[in-house]
């Protein structure tokens, strides 16, 4: 229950519209109470033909309730979207900024889009608290006290009446379907994410099915589950129709006891007669309080989750923190980076990615590092930027540990263009805009061009306004892959790391393409992560890693020579050149 | 309306439980009449003739099972509601199943997974709201009302009258108003649906907006984004709520409106008290099922929508159209010869193979070679049957690979992938995917020709290790040999096998060739090439340029000046040097 308690404490900087919007909800009920009691002592009352003066006041009282109803509703609805909405927005920020520091270090590698796709879902869930889970049973609540003041001004045991059934209604019932359904709503779930499963089966490796003359065999798979599934799907909504059947019953077993205690009342002269009528509608009228209640228990369960998940990532701790006494960053672009003795592994319980690392990178240099995949080497720029912190060895940037610089300071001045990036739905400008708000056109086309990114239309307004849609789709491959890297060059660091950044080029653009770069980074240090030898004689220096060791460091001809895997990597890449 | 003959269709075989459902309804809206008859009598009885509560109990004991009647009718419709919805929703994943299973994987290539299983789950899900309250809803909002109305207008003309010109209100301004609202609220939703994808988009980059530093200032601007979007929603929502308000307004106003008309009548002793209680107690009734219909419009429309995507999905083409199926299942060939053979992808401008003749004799082993989206894969699925030649004929030994059974075709094939699909199972379920009733022996002596045997053996849970999301995920490597363990365990006479492209390291580039020369040699193998080595051990090799079949020949024969080899390689010296 804790979780939803958070999630509740989580809400309260927006106590006030949540009270408005609870207050117009009784008011909406409350008004439909009215209306249905005055009529039916307008009805009561005329019965007794008194003079139409009588009855002037309920007949005003009818009209107004009759209006101000739709009224409230519609002044609930939209003070409950906005409640909803900014809650949500609330929410986000809060979600965001608590991840922020997590990235990626905690969350797992860079790939977890899983992860934060999930995240992403959890936190849209949660877009359903206030309306489905909060605001019901407050109003039913509130409406149900007001009812229950109502009903005693006309006797104590009309208004006991009315609590036992209103509560049994409000309170039991939804306890025990909540209890019902609990057990049932995992298995569902459970059950649908193995349905997801064997689907993504179906559809990804349906060659090897239809190859292998399995696909009978798959669909009795999913056909056995699909019953399953079912079968439990109709259980959840027989709970539910029940639910709300036994909610009927209670508000007439309320009428009737209420109606048996009425007459007995009138019998013994010990009520008016009028009010028997005006009683029993109001008590039909009140029960509509109770009547949200059923799915608010499928809605609380998912919350319940969705926030127990979001609590449990955003309550780590950090994994890398900021000294208390930074240094400051060296301002000159000529910076000497000094790798020693740098070993470093993502969990203890795993191999160690790098080991006893050696290397340095002279100011001003252009060095590459390469090596098979698995090897190290996007781990090591990761350590660069302070992604994660190593746990043995020294990174010194000007003989001064990398550790003592704020993180902020490290990752404006070193840019990383990584394998694995995410582009912003929107226009290429808007994507370059993130980077640099204050740019302007003129030095947003000089890099597009840098990147060979002007090639996407003829016109540079028509190049900047360009919809690259959701993660890039409208862009290929390669041209994604340049756009991120537009953004990377837009930085102005003073040193450089490209990740594999040329993998979806075909030589002649990546040729041309790096180099621009190196034109335009001249006198600034670049490194270059690739398992593509092209234009390797280029480089001043080449680290070669296998892994998490450095097997060479030397120029292109010197490793031909001298070593041999760099010898067969080289081959292996002139092969792909041949044959694809 | 959301209405679909289509969806109508789907009904057909459950016409019975939809009558049920609709009987019972009707019958539940029967029990609530009669329900406000016997309380609005009971009401009279008390309060205007005095009677005692022992004289009323008869009638209280009848309004008590009028209750319970009502309960269960009500709770029996339910129950017919959900066993269609549900009925209909088992059948129609299970037939789509069947359906995509008959599609070509070629086709199934070029559509979203992610979607169309999205459509297999939560789709599907959304036509729960169409078939178990919306469709029903439809009807009761026709039927009860009437029903009401045959027992309001003997009684009183008038009420009947208010009744019978408030009814068509709500329907009409859900028209007017509603048509108006809902492409407001449409077009807001879409604008607030574009702002959580903003910040899912915001979100799910937040490593590279770390990595470029940008993390924070982000933040910033979500937040004015955000209160921006708020802001010009809500003055939207505004409008499209005043639906709301007249829909609830015409309820209201009306039972306003009957509660005085009939209230004045009373009192000049024009309609006796119980009748007009009996209209007032209904008054609310008669407005309810249109109410819900507005209600569940919206579920409603979302399981319409879904469905149209469903249909599409029964239009995706079958794989093959054997026309003349020949009767014998033969389990050897001599040849596979393409004749004249080219391919066109449907809505695509390129053919991706042009007039490609050759031929495979059986025990050789044949290469393809050239650069990518020259129709090397191309020309695989046409020997798998995923796709049929626009123009010409694959002959197996003479006779249409069209006209062979499906079945005896796939049994003679062994198809190694770059990359094998892993299903979310056990090892073994996913080497038994190519043999089921292969022996255990048989498959360790296969995961044992592709170097597997030893890595399975030293996991805890051995051949039983489940793979994929859930399970331990292999190499890029072992995947591979995953695949070849496959071909071994098959044993097929044909292998059709996309090389790995070769391993930066030396030592494994050289273990996979390794397993990949212990492969059969009786067989016939066709080979799409990465490796210079696997060109020289080839009998033919087959060069694709653009679509054509640009040179055959054995290795040495394409090294020779002019021929395809020569030319590449020499390109090749050009460029790096």
């Amino acid at each position: 229950m804790s979780t939803i308690i958070r999630l509740l404490k989580l809400t309260l900087p927006y106590r006030k519209w949540i009270a408005l919007s609870v207050v117009l909800g009784v008011l909406t009920i409350g008004t439909g109470i009215g209306l249905m009691m005055a009529s039916a002592f307008i009805i009561s009352m005329a019965a007794l033909h008194p003079s139409i003066a009588e009855l002037q006041v309920a007949i005003v009282g009818v009209r107004f309730f009759g209006i101000s109803r739709g009224v409230f509703r519609y002044l609930e609805r939209l003070v409950s979207h906005d409640t909803t909405f900014r809650l949500l927005n609330h929410f986000r920020v809060r979600f965001y900024q608590a991840m922020e520091p997590l990235v990626p270090a905690r969350l797992g590698r860079l790939k977890s889009a899983d992860l934060l796709q999930r995240i992403v879902a959890d936190i849209q869930n949660l877009e359903n608290f206030f309306v489905r889970v909060m605001a019901p049973p407050a109003m039913a609540f509130l409406s149900g006290l007001l009812m229950f003041a109502l009903l005693w001004s006309f006797g104590l045991e009309f208004a006991l009446i009315f609590l036992v059934f209103y509560l049994l209604a409000g309170t039991i019932i939804p306890y025990l379907s909540i209890q019902l359904s609990q057990g049932l709503g995992k298995k569902i779930t459970l059950l649908k994410s193995e349905l997801n499963v064997v689907l993504l089966d179906q559809l990804n490796g349906l060659s090897e099915l239809v190859i292998n003359r399995q696909t009978v065999a798959q669909q009795q798979k999913i056909r056995d589950l699909n019953q399953q599934l079912t079968t439990l799907q109709k259980r959840m909504l027989s709970i539910e129709a029940l639910h709300q059947g036994f909610v009927t019953l209670l508000l007439f077993g309320a009428v009737t006891i209420t109606l048996i205690l009425g007459i007995q009342k009138i019998e013994a002269g010990s009520f008016n007669g009028i009010y028997l009528a005006v009683l029993v509608l109001g008590i039909m009228a009140a029960f509509e309080g109770v009547l949200p209640l059923p799915p608010m228990a499928q809605y609380l369960e998912e919350n319940k989750a969705a926030g127990q998940r979001l609590f449990e990532i955003i309550d780590q701790p950090p994994v890398l923190a900021d000294p208390s006494v930074p240094q400051t960053f060296p301002t000159d672009s000529q910076i000497k980076i000094d790798i020693k003795d740098l070993s470093f592994y993502y969990a203890p319980t795993e191999q160690a990615v790098l080991q006893n690392l050696a290397m340095e990178i002279k100011p001003g240099a252009k060095v590459a590092i390469v090596g098979p995949s698995g090897s190290g080497k996007s781990t090591l720029a990761r350590l660069l930027i302070r992604l994660y912190d190593y746990q043995q060895g020294h990174i010194r940037l000007n003989d001064i540990e990398l550790r003592s610089f704020k993180q902020n300071d490290v990752r404006e001045n070193i840019a990383y263009a990584a394998q694995a990036f995410h582009l912003f739905t929107g226009s290429v400008a808007e994507n370059l805009r993130l980077i640099k708000p204050d740019g302007t056109e003129d030095q947003f086309l000089e890099i597009l061009k840098i990147v060979k990114l002007d090639e996407l239309s003829s016109t540079p307004a028509e190049i900047l306004s360009y919809q690259i849609g959701e993660h890039g789709q409208r862009l290929s491959g390669g041209q994604a892959q340049r756009l991120a890297l537009a953004q990377v060059l837009l930085k102005n660091s003073s040193i450089l790391i490209m990740d594999e950044v040329t993998a979806n080029l075909d030589v002649e653009t990546e040729n041309e393409i790096l180099i621009n770069i190196y034109a335009h980074f001249a006198n600034r240090t670049v490194i270059n992560i690739t398992h593509r030898l092209s234009n390797m004689e280029f480089y001043d220096n080449i680290f070669v890693l296998k892994d998490g060791l450095l097997i060479g460091a030397a120029t292109h001809q010197e490793l031909l020579e001298s070593n041999p895997f760099y010898k067969h990597m080289f081959s292996v890449y002139q092969e792909s050149l041949l044959l694809g | 309306m959301n209405l679909d003959s289509r969806l109508f269709k789907l009904i057909k075989d459950l016409k019975g439980t939809f009558f049920l459902t609709i009987f019972f309804a009707l019958l539940t809206a029967i029990a609530i009449i009669f329900q406000a008859h016997y309380l609005s009598r009971i009401i009279d009885l008390s309060f205007l003739k005095k009677q005692s509560l022992e004289s009323l109990l008869p009638a209280v004991f009848v309004f008590v099972l009028l209750v319970l009647g009502r309960f269960l009718s009500q709770w029996i419709s339910n129950h017919f509601a959900i066993q269609l919805s549900s009925r209909i929703r088992f059948d129609l994943r299970n037939r789509l199943v069947n359906q995509l299973h008959k599609t070509s994987p070629v086709y199934l290539s070029l559509e979203k997974r992610g979607e169309l299983t999205n459509t297999l789950q939560q789709g599907i899900e959304a036509l729960d709201a169409y078939f178990r309250s919306y469709l029903p809803q439809l009807f009761n909002a026709a039927a009860i009302p009437l029903l009401i109305l045959i027992f309001v207008f003997p009684i009183d003309l008038l009420s009947g009258t208010v009744f019978l010109f408030t009814a068509p209100i709500i329907p009409i301004f859900m028209i007017l108003i509603g048509g108006l609202a809902k492409r407001a609220t449409q077009r807001q939703w879409k604008t607030l649906s574009f702002l959580s994808a903003y910040l899912l988009d915001m979100i799910e980059g937040l490593t590279t907006l770390k990595i470029l530093n940008r993390s924070h200032s982000q933040l910033t601007r979500i937040k004015t984004l955000s209160e921006q979007f708020r802001q010009t929603t809500i003055s939207v929502l505004r409008i499209a709520f005043l639906s709301a308000l007249v829909l609830e307004m015409a309820a209201t106003i009306s039972t306003a409106v009957i509660a005085v008309e009939i209230g004045l009548r009373l009192l000049y002793a024009k309609l006796p008290f119980s009748q007009a209680l009996f209209i007032l107690i209904l008054a609310p009734e008669f407005y309810q099922p249109m109410r819900q219909l507005g209600a569940s419009f919206h579920a409603g429309m979302e399981g319409f929508e879904a469905a149209q995507r469903i249909f599409e999905i029964f239009n995706f083409p079958f794989r093959t159209t054997a026309v003349d199926q020949i009767k014998e299942t033969p389990n050897s060939f001599s040849s596979i010869t393409f004749n004249q053979v080219s391919f066109t992808y449907p809505g695509s401008q390129n053919t991706a193979l042009k007039n490609i003749n050759f031929s495979i004799q059986y025990g050789k082993k044949y290469v393809i070679i050239g650069t990518s989206g020259s129709g090397k894969s191309t020309l695989f699925n046409l020997i798998l049957r995923f796709i049929t030649p626009t123009e010409g004929k694959i002959l197996i030994d003479g006779r249409n690979l069209q006209c062979w059974p499906e079945e005896s075709w796939f049994q003679m094939i062994s198809w190694v992938p770059q990359k094998a699909y892993l299903f979310h199972d056990t090892i073994e379920a996913n080497l038994r995917l190519v043999k089921p009733y292969a022996t255990q022996k048989e498959i360790e002596r296969a995961c044992q020709k592709a170097r597997l045997h030893t890595f399975i053996e030293q996991l805890p849970e051995g051949y039983q290790t489940i793979v994929g999301e859930r399970g331990i995920r292999l190499s890029g490597g072992q995947a591979q040999r995953l695949a070849l363990a496959r071909a071994f365990l098959k044993n097929a006479p044909i292998i059709l096998l996309d090389e790995p492209t070769a391993n930066l390291d030396p030592q494994l580039d050289r273990e996979i060739i390794e397993i990949i020369n212990q492969l059969p040699k009786e067989t016939t193998q066709i080979i799409i090439a990465h490796r210079l080595s696997t060109l020289k051990s080839a009998d033919t090799i087959l060069a694709l340029q653009n679509g054509r079949l640009i040179d055959s020949g054995s290795y040495e024969e394409l090294l020779q000046p002019g021929r395809y080899l020569h030319r590449m390689l020499n390109n090749l010296g050009r460029g790096t040097r």
